[in-house]
């Protein structure tokens, strides 16, 4: 039986690697972190037509707010490998510590749709 | 409830329904259950529980028996040996929880109560919430979670609901939705006024199971999925407890503290929808802390602990390899076999080779060598703790030109920048220019991590060709395959719910986020990223010192080397 292992088309963890060095290339290396996971469902509910970006990452959305367990591990994950850090002690900003090489290393190894798609998210914020 | 029916009556989950069905049916054959009344079981975690006569008629089912051959913690036995618990003294312990849980909100909440058809289908959700579990529990989920059909089943959740169910929890749902299942309970059971829930407790108990909220008129009742699927469920309050007793691990959460602090509070919203919503009282964040903390725990001394991954890691190569082999034919097969019976079927293998383009892979000798715990051994292990950062010449030099960069970003940006975030810039300047030994961990092993079973294999074969190189630099015979080279990085640990606004302040009115009070994502994380690690294991046919020369400069490329490497690797020569 011919094996075929399949996946989302970008994990989430990818997803927030094309966002970080999309980030970097418009210059913004210090987010806030409260406004990353209301910034990227305001731009899933207004592209559509990028619905299949957003496969591996849920959102719970309650009467006023929306959480993403994805997108807040994804971010996890991305210090863990070494790309972001948290401002201590209040945890209030991301930074990114991706040089515009490295971002552009990154951006390369997704197609160049995606990489459209996630300079205009990244310009949301 | 429109969105359920599009997806039971979607291509995708039709494809695969009727396997699920016959499988429903074949273990329901012949069995009429008996009214034995309410019984008491007695739980190493939970006391002694009464569990009524129609919870009694679904425990009693082969269907749900089966659960005793599935070992909560998969392969962690051969690390933890007491820790071969079920899947079901788990799902009688989950409902236990959900029992007790479901009479503290009523004693807790303000101004409500749970009504007894919701307190039965929330006990009944608790009951079958993982009869979706094949053999070694989570491990084989991440096997037929890669094959192709059920990644379009579960595409098909994300396209109507926008949640992502783990692979069990789809199955649970899908069984519990079959015909068979259906005509069975409601022939058979005495659930209470069933006649009145026909048509909604199956979708019902679905929704709890894949964590969808259940919506009914103008309520919106989170709750009741809360309490199976949410961020302090009944599944974690009762999996902490039993995984950390059998595994011989002393790990406490405030129970009682818990319990006293749940209650429902209910959310209206401008549109008069208003919502049931589980939330902890600010006074029971520690009890939160020291849950969240435990699982942690869990995570980085069981289930992550290197043998338990190498064996998994092993038990991935047998099954994948029983599907190549058409033993194993779709991902609904995976629920006809529990751990005393999967190892088994390599016996048919007959000499056939699974993957004949990547070499012999033997599996009667594979499952062997898991029965008899002959593991390979790891050869190499990176964590960004342990890296240390091989800086070219110019290292320096680009790193201030980067600071500069930055500066002149700050000045040249056409939106101007506030004295906070010109702040902000120096701040993180400073703490990248201390990064003496700043590699970035991602950028060595990008591609190492998240790959399906064929790109892994794909992967294996790369490092094959490089041991095989290096074996013949040194004149050494080559005696092994790719299937002797094991690539394990695994995932990170999810900790929950920490944004979600589940804390009820003093007043009794607001809500807030579990990261308002205690930032618990955030120490959690830097937790977690102190303790992953990385892992390349070989088997005895391989010598551990070329493979830990080979892996050091396949994994690291020359950017990097290990921190004092020989602290963690034994027998190696370095």
């Amino acid at each position: 039986m011919e094996l075929v292992c399949a996946r989302p088309s970008i994990s989430s963890y990818d997803f927030m690697r094309y966002l970080c060095a999309s980030l970097v290339k418009r210059s913004k290396v210090i987010i806030d972190l409260d406004s990353i996971i209301p910034h990227i469902y305001e731009f899933k509910q207004k592209n559509e037509q990028f619905k299949f970006m957003f496969e591996d990452i849920e959102f719970r959305t309650s009467i006023d707010h929306v959480v993403s367990n994805d997108i807040s591990e994804g971010i996890n994950a991305l210090q863990t490998f070494g790309i972001v850090g948290k401002l201590n002690p209040k945890y209030e900003k991301l930074v990114i510590y991706l040089t515009e090489d490295e971002a552009d290393d990154i951006l390369g190894k997704c197609t160049a749709d995606i990489s459209k798609v996630m300079l205009e998210l990244a310009a949301f914020f | 409830m429109g969105k359920i029916k599009n997806i039971i009556e979607s291509p995708e989950y039709k494809k695969v329904e009727n396997d699920i069905e016959k499988f429903v049916k074949q273990k329901l054959k012949n069995y009429v259950p008996v009214n034995t009344g309410k019984k008491t079981i007695h739980d190493p975690v939970w006391g002694s529980v009464d569990y009524l006569d129609w919870e009694m008629q679904i425990v009693d089912s082969p269907l749900f028996q089966r659960l005793r051959d599935i070992n909560q913690v998969g392969l962690a036995m051969l690390t933890y040996p007491a820790a071969r618990h079920s899947r079901f003294e788990h799902s009688l312990g989950v409902a236990s929880a959900v029992k007790i849980m479901c009479d503290k909100i009523d004693r807790n909440s303000d101004n409500f109560r749970i009504p007894e058809q919701s307190r039965n289908a929330i006990v009944l959700a608790a009951l079958l919430h993982d009869i979706g579990h094949c053999f070694y529990s989570h491990l084989s989920e991440t096997i037929y979670g890669e094959l192709k059909d059920f990644v379009d089943v579960r595409k098909k959740f994300y396209d109507e609901l926008e949640l992502k169910p783990k692979p069990h929890e789809i199955l649970s749902f899908m069984i519990v939705n079959t015909n068979s299942f259906k005509e069975f309970f409601f022939n058979y059971v005495n659930y209470p006024a069933k006649g009145s829930v026909m048509n909604t407790l199956f979708p019902d108990v679905g929704c709890m199971i894949i964590g969808k909220s259940i919506k009914k008129g103008n309520r919106i009742e989170s709750f009741q999925t809360s309490l199976i699927n949410g961020p302090f469920d009944a599944d974690k309050l009762d999996y902490i407890k039993r995984d950390s007793l059998t595994a011989g691990l002393t790990l406490q959460y405030d129970m009682e503290r818990l319990f006293t602090k749940i209650q429902v509070h209910s959310i209206p919203s401008s549109n008069s929808i208003i919502e049931n919503r589980l939330v902890v009282n600010f006074n029971g964040i520690t009890a939160i802390e020291e849950l969240t903390f435990c699982k942690i725990m869990l995570f980085s001394y069981i289930y992550y602990h290197q043998k338990v991954l190498i064996s998994e890691t092993m038990i991935k190569d047998y099954a994948f390899g029983l599907y190549k082999l058409n033993l194993i034919q779709t991902f609904s097969d995976f629920l006809r076999y529990t751990d005393s019976d999967i190892l088994k079927l390599g016996k048919q293998q007959l000499g056939q080779n699974p993957f004949p383009e990547f070499g012999m892979l033997n599996l009667e000798e594979l499952a062997e060598n898991i029965h008899d715990r002959k593991l390979p051994k790891r050869c190499f292990e990176v964590s960004q703790g342990n890296l240390v950062a091989v800086k070219a010449d110019d290292e320096d030099a680009r790193v201030l030109k980067y600071c500069s960069d930055i500066l002149d970003k700050c000045r040249d940006d056409k939106e101007p920048f506030s004295p906070e975030d010109l702040r902000d810039a120096m701040l993180s300047l400073s703490a990248f220019l201390m990064k003496d030994d700043n590699v970035k961990l991602d950028l060595l092993v990008g591609d190492l991590r998240d790959m399906t079973y064929t790109e892994m294999l794909t992967k294996r074969k790369e490092f094959y060709d490089e041991f095989v190189k290096a074996y013949k630099e040194k004149e050494k015979n080559v005696t092994f395959t790719p299937f002797d080279i094991y690539i394990v990085f695994p995932k990170l640990v999810n900790y929950g719910a920490a944004n979600e606004e589940v804390i009820l302040g003093k007043d009794h009115q607001q809500l807030m986020t579990i990261n308002e009070f205690v930032k618990l994502d955030h120490w959690a994380g830097s937790f977690n990223s102190n303790k992953w690690r990385g892992y390349i294991f070989v088997s005895d046919k391989i010598d551990r010192s070329i493979a830990f020369e080979v892996s050091e400069r396949l994994v690291l490329k020359g950017k990097a080397k290990l921190r004092n490497p020989m602290a963690y690797l034994k027998g190696i020569n370095y």
